[in-house]
């Protein structure tokens, strides 16, 4: 019987590692700038009859930046100020917090990301500001840059550093350059210059900038003083500019380069413009409950599903109001199982997600609101239900049983999911007239699957008659979104003050 | 309706016992162990339970103790404990913790401190909902089971004989509850 489950475990084993061994044949594509200089070779493989390119050469011949999460498992790709973050297996990427479907996902094979074509011609091409062309029958991959004029060059101090702003007529991709510790160079590809421009005398830690054209665009020198020791840059589009910036030597409490983009003065690998770092950006709204599932009722008979998306819906405006993305798991009174919540937010590469509930009681007695967080169940029993195998369980359990599911993810962000929500109940508690229930952990379903921070706020008990007319008060329901999103902003703030120092 | 009458004759028959028995004097009632079977032969007895329910406001438990007829055997005796749960507390002070009209249609044990509650459908379809409501459901009926059966680590709920993903969308029940967890 051992024998027989150890040659299984065995052949599992062997499966598994022919499958990671995936045979990648790889060839490579010509990538040609409109001008017809050629950039470099892009490594290609065909899965299925798909072409699919190597991502780390398409950030370097279109000079891009690019930064890997290995916890959330999300690539980001920065390039002129548009982020777009793909994950492996995902046909979905989010761009600047749009939602785009390639039609095919990105691979990882061999530790390497591959996207399709339709990454690149489609999001990419977008943000590099550039008209990007490949046909599946053969040649190489053009990349034809979209003109624009440089109509100014100006400078500006910002604390200790100096930032260099040139002024376009339309966006431009460029690229960024230190041949030596006291020259920085910017290619504008494919731009002109509407008149001679030029400064001569600098200020801050730029000594000079000294602006032509030429075949390929438009080159500016940035000569910079003794004490500048870091610079970068990235591309605005209102109105459209390019900012390139120049850091002075120990700079009090910056990021660290490695992390920020941020790229020393001198002769370097990879040129790396735009910085690139785990934002928190999107936001998916769960309102809880809907459809043929109407949730908690209350005495006077409202039911819970109306009150969320009723609340969902302001919480949306108000988080747009401190600028973050939205999207919500339904919009309208709809039935949307549990696994299929935490799979939304998952595809949408949301970076926070925050359910929106009612409590409900046996009577009216109980009320008031809490603001709960994933406990994960404990492992124990996690594990003897984990796969339908309980009596493999008690015994000699096969090491492939421990591996983590997909509904066990939000394990890893409990720390996180903690701390947004102790956020959002200190801004609740201040501005709502309910009984505060404090924050607690509980084992969510819909919570489990989240790749993200996350949190459930149950504001009230719909069953208790003060708290449901509290519900269907309008005004109540702006200020209590309003306090929520308040917590979210200020969790982005703590979380970004941490990645600095930390 | 016949095995109704059945256990009202047999239970009169343990009355009658019990009195005949404190009466001779011999072995007051009040040292009689909690878990004590003493009419072995007819395969019932008098129990002294403990149900745990919560008190009105869903802060916390609050524990109830009552004397009820229980058959011998451990699912049968957890299967009337139940019932006693489900019929809600006799305290004022206390809420009841499964929805009204709940049955408890059977209750069986494995070999490794795991107890399976299979529920009649009213737990779901009759649920106050609520994240609080279904954690206080959750942790009554493990905590009763634990007090009165020592050795039960996690319970597994089932409603008509069938896994459920969750009692009314929040607490995952997909895997069994475990003891430690839902005090």
């Amino acid at each position: 019987m051992t024998k027989k489950l150890l040659t299984t475990v065995g052949v599992l084993c062997l499966c598994l590692v022919v499958a990671g061994r995936d045979p990648v044949r790889a060839s490579g594509v010509r990538v040609e700038l409109d001008d017809g200089t050629e950039a470099g070779v892009v490594e290609s493989f065909d899965a299925g009859g798909v072409t699919y390119f190597r991502l780390s050469d398409v950030c370097r011949v279109t000079s891009c930046a690019r930064h890997w999460n290995p916890r959330s498992g999300k690539m980001t790709v920065a390039v002129g100020g548009h982020r777009i973050t793909l994950t492996p297996d995902n046909p979905f990427v989010a761009f600047d917090g749009a939602v785009r479907n390639l039609a095919r996902p990105p691979l990882l094979r061999r530790g390497v990301l591959w996207v399709p074509p339709s990454f690149v011609t489609g999001p990419l091409a977008v943000a590099c500001a550039a008209r990007i062309h490949w046909s599946p029958d053969g040649g190489p991959i053009t990349i034809t840059t979209l003109g624009a004029a440089v109509t100014r060059v100006s400078l500006r101090e910002r604390g200790d550093d100096t930032v260099v702003v040139f002024d376009l007529t339309g966006l431009s991709r460029f690229s960024l350059d230190s041949p030596d510790r006291s020259l920085v160079e910017v290619v504008m590809y494919g731009a002109r210059l509407v008149d001679t421009l030029g400064i001569a005398a600098g200020g801050g830690l730029v000594s000079s900038v000294a602006v032509r054209e030429t075949e390929r665009g438009v080159r500016a020198s940035i000569r910079v003083a003794g004490d500048a020791a870091a610079y970068d840059g990235e591309l605005y589009h209102d109105p459209p500019r390019i900012e390139v910036r120049i850091k002075a030597a120990g700079g009090q409490g910056g990021p660290t380069p490695a992390l920020s983009g941020i790229k020393p003065l001198g002769p370097g690998p990879a040129q790396v413009f735009g910085r690139v770092d785990d934002r928190i950006e999107t936001v998916m709204i769960d309102p809880g409950h809907g459809g043929r599932d109407a949730g908690a009722v209350g005495p006077s008979g409202v039911e819970e599903k109306e009150v969320t998306l009723a609340l969902a819906r302001e919480l949306s405006r108000a988080l747009r109001g401190y600028g973050f993305y939205v999207f919500m798991t339904r919009s309208s009174d709809s039935y949307v199982p549990l696994h299929r919540r935490a799979e939304i937010a998952n595809l949408a590469v949301a970076d926070l997600f925050v359910s929106l509930q009612c409590d409900g009681w046996y009577s009216g007695a109980a009320e008031g609101f809490r603001v709960c967080y994933f406990q994960p169940a404990s492992r124990r029993e996690a594990r003897a239900t984990a796969r339908g195998l309980p009596r493999l369980m008690s015994g000699a359990r096969p090491a492939i049983v421990d591996e983590f599911t997909w509904d066990r993810i939000q394990e890893d962000f409990v720390d996180e999911s903690r701390a947004l929500a102790r956020k959002i109940h200190a801004f609740t508690a201040e501005a709502l007239e309910m009984r505060d229930r404090g924050v607690a952990r509980a084992t969510f379903r819909v919570l489990s699957g989240c790749a993200m921070p996350a949190v459930v706020v149950e504001l009230g008990f719909i069953t208790n008659r003060s708290d449901e007319t509290l519900l269907t008060d309008g005004d109540f329901l702006r200020r209590a979104a309003e306090a929520i999103a308040k917590g979210v902003a200020e969790y982005r703030r703590s979380a970004r003050e941490g990645e600095a120092n930390g | 309706m016949s095995a109704r009458l059945r256990i009202f004759v047999v239970s009169l028959v343990i009355v009658a016992a019990a009195l005949a028995f404190v009466l001779s004097g011999k072995r007051p009632v009040e040292e009689a162990p909690t878990s004590g079977v003493f009419e072995e032969e007819i395969g019932e007895a008098i129990q002294s339970v403990a149900l745990v329910f919560a008190d009105r406001r869903a802060d916390r438990m609050v524990e109830e103790r009552r004397e009820i007829v229980v058959p011998e055997d451990r699912s049968g005796r957890a299967k009337r404990v139940l019932e006693e749960l489900a019929a809600g507390p006799e305290n004022p002070a206390a809420a009841p913790t499964l929805p009204a009209g709940t049955r408890i249609l059977s209750v069986f044990f494995d070999d490794t401190g795991g107890a399976y509650v299979d529920f009649s459908e009213e737990l779901v379809t009759r649920h106050p909902g609520g994240s609080t409501g279904e954690l206080f459901t959750i942790r009554s009926v493990v905590q009763t089971l634990a007090r009165n059966f020592p050795g039960v680590k996690r319970v597994r709920f089932l409603v008509e004989g069938e896994e459920i993903e969750t009692i009314a969308g929040h607490i995952d029940a997909t895997v069994a509850f475990d003891v430690d967890q839902y005090r």
